[in-house]
């Protein structure tokens, strides 16, 4: 199937409040797995000037490879920012209810002097350092971000770079494939904020009900 | 030499993953198979699942206990490393 790339072009005056954007974001893998059962997968992310949720438009089955496991995984997941409370939050759906926990904010982006256009924008590089819990081995991880739509927010928990993000990683790749700007009102998802050990027993108990 | 250490640790790892067979008889038994195939995955590939992400946490954590408990006795996750 092919998708129709829209691409709505902005102004970047007289946001009201409710100003914002949808992009949808196609996932690739560098190890040429066939997309023929991820075709119908895309993530959706919207932004305003001071929120961002991220959410997962399908649900797949569970599968032995690393790639459809991440998929798999991720489509279970939301994420909500709100930049004026300071409040990151990762959610999870159980047995019909969502679960949220309060997630750190992403430090450490290395900004780079690379740039190329993704849908007509131009995108400047930036990298990340990731540290393993339990390794002294250091990874990076790359995003293109735009100052044309300066909204710091991206796919899955990325925030924090001075405009959207609009391709994310490298083995596996978010790649921004539909920008509308529309009226948008985030809703905060709602629901206890648990801790992380919290997290864990209630997702126990449901577990074994 | 850290290319040799990270050869040795990845097939250390293969090798305990290959091998890593549990009697599903309690929930204990899977609770502790889940963390410890949470802790593996996530410190394979940080790109996919943040360190510090608490829902990356769990959710890998509810995949492998789940695979745990609906293996009926035995769990062969060598995939973790493909």
């Amino acid at each position: 199937m092919i998708r129709l790339v829209t691409l709505l072009l902005f102004i970047n005056l007289g946001f009201s409040q409710n100003q914002g954007f949808e992009i949808k974001y196609d996932i690739s893998f560098s190890n040429g797995l066939s997309n023929n059962k991820l075709k119908s997968i895309y993530f959706t992310l919207l932004i305003t000037q001071n929120e961002s949720y991220f959410y997962s438009n399908t649900v797949m089955g569970i599968d032995d490879s690393k790639y459809q496991r991440f998929i798999s995984i991720l489509s279970n997941q939301f994420y909500y920012v709100n930049l004026e409370e300071k409040l990151k939050l990762g959610g999870i759906k159980i047995s019909g209810k969502k679960l949220l926990v309060e997630e750190e904010w992403k430090k450490g982006w290395i900004l780079k002097n690379k740039f190329k256009k993704i849908l007509g924008l131009k995108c400047q590089k930036a990298i990340r350092l990731l540290k393993p819990r339990k390794s002294d081995e250091t990874k990076t991880v790359t995003a293109w971000f735009s100052n044309d739509i300066s909204y710091p927010f991206g796919p899955k928990d990325n925030e924090g770079l001075p405009g959207l993000i609009l391709e994310y990683g490298d083995d596996i790749k978010f790649t921004a494939y539909s920008i509308e700007k529309k009226e948008l009102k985030i809703q905060r998802p709602l629901g206890e904020i648990l801790s992380g050990e919290e997290l864990k027993r209630k997702t126990h108990q449901l577990m074994r009900n | 030499m850290k290319k040799v250490f990270s050869i040795i640790a990845l097939s250390a790892m293969t090798l305990s993953l290959s091998s890593f067979t549990i009697p599903i008889e309690v929930d204990d038994e899977c609770e502790e198979y889940a963390e410890n195939a949470t802790e593996i995955e996530m410190n394979a590939y940080p790109e996919l699942y943040d360190p510090n992400n608490n829902i990356d946490y769990i959710s890998l954590y509810m995949y492998w206990y789940g695979a745990c408990q609906a293996s009926g006795g035995t769990l062969l996750p060598p995939t973790v490393l493909e």
